[in-house]
């Protein structure tokens, strides 16, 4: 009998395929965001909402991620963007091996920006790097200020946190100190932007972030040796080499 | 009471967030089996670190289908939960998170980052080679 050593990590195949995916968008100077949330807090319609704006400027392709049908992707085929749904079936997160085949369906010298929204789940998707730039967490107001201590993963895995739904807060006994003082807890850079998507309420400002990070990816293309290395996910929100300007809106504390 | 079934597609394909991974730790092990000459393996030792969204119970349930006509079909599986290792840039420190919260347990000073307790990994392996 002998012992053998390995140390070997279970997400490492997953994460082999994530930085093939990060470097082949990094040589297209392609800004890769990997959108999460419960179901239902609004991801799609946040689309819905900054897809006409970005589109002046910018080319974007969307890859929509549900276990069953099309109902996210068909939302936005009437928008100038390449779409491509992903059926998980059962599977309850994204994982690398799919975005890789799903991209096989773009023209990547045609896209700008590659916004991905996952499946609609507060626990698993976190754990799946899928080679993105930034992970944009969306909440809602509706599913109450208390869910930072509840799912701690991914909310610390934000690299900017979209507070949906404002515009109804009254409706709700969401208390915004408590959940900006629980996110810190477990954030400390995450940028917080609270809009209502279906309202049109600062949707601006998420417009210019997602801008921003379409520029700086753009500026990291031509110029090598930029230090800004994601490596792994698990340093999002913690060791980001973005300097978050605040666009004029204000932080809660 | 759920049956299980050998594998029939790849195993990134598989549903059950922990089934999926267990067919990870599958593909692993049996690579290792092959590359040290293995014709049997008799333990199977599993990290999991608590800052990660694995139930261990799961995961044990899941690795019984999973080491089905396998090379270490009995293998014994020890899973064991690692904890969260926080450092500290304000005072050095490196300290155990509690309760989820990025605060340093020796400064309380926010500015930490995980270093080691949020992945999942196969550790080891007890194995026969054919000359044993």
């Amino acid at each position: 009998m002998h012992y053998v050593e390995l140390e070997k990590d279970l997400l490492q195949r997953n994460d082999m395929l994530a930085e093939n995916i990060k470097k082949n968008m990094d040589d297209h100077g392609i800004f890769v965001l990997n959108i999460m949330s419960a179901p239902g807090a609004g991801k799609t319609s946040i689309l819905e909402a900054v897809i006409p704006e970005l589109t002046k400027k910018y080319k974007i392709a969307v890859i929509e991620g549900d276990m069953q049908g099309t109902a996210d992707a068909d939302r936005l085929a009437g928008f100038d963007i390449k779409v491509h749904q992903i059926n998980t079936h059962s599977l309850c997160h994204l994982e690398a091996a799919m975005l890789e085949r799903a991209i096989l369906n773009f023209d990547l010298h045609e896209v700008d920006c590659l916004i991905i929204e996952n499946v609609g789940n507060l626990v698993c998707p976190a754990d799946f790097y899928l080679g993105e730039d930034e992970v944009m967490m969306v909440v809602s107001v509706s599913e109450g200020h208390d869910k930072p201590h509840k799912y701690p993963i991914m909310f610390s895995k934000a690299d900017v946190l979209v507070l949906n739904k404002i515009d109804i807060i009254s409706s709700t006994n969401f208390d915004k100190a408590i959940f900006t003082k629980q996110v810190r807890d477990l954030n400390r850079d995450a940028e917080i932007i609270e809009v209502s998507a279906t309202g049109k309420v600062n949707t601006d400002a998420l417009v210019k972030h997602i801008e921003h990070g379409i520029q700086h990816k753009k500026g990291e293309a031509h110029s090598h040796g930029h230090g800004d290395d994601h490596g792994h996910s698990h340093d999002h929100g913690h060791s980001h080499g973005h300097t978050h300007d605040h666009h004029g809106h204000h932080h809660h504390k | 009471m759920m049956q299980g079934y050998p594998p029939a597609r790849p195993y990134t394909e598989f549903t059950m967030h922990e089934l999926s991974l267990a067919m990870s730790v599958r593909e692993i092990v049996e690579d290792a089996a092959q590359q040290n000459g293995a014709t049997k393996v008799n333990t199977v030792n599993i990290a999991v670190g608590e800052f990660s969204s694995v139930s261990i119970d799961a995961l044990e349930f899941a690795m019984e289908v999973a080491k089905k006509d396998s090379v270490f079909e009995n293998a014994a599986i020890v899973i064991r939960s690692e904890k969260t290792i926080l450092n500290c840039s304000a005072c050095g420190a490196d300290t155990v998170m509690a309760d989820y919260v990025f605060v340093c347990g020796s400064c309380r000073s926010g500015a930490v980052r995980i270093v080691s307790g949020d992945r999942m990994y196969v550790e080891s392996i007890d194995i026969e080679n054919p000359e044993e």
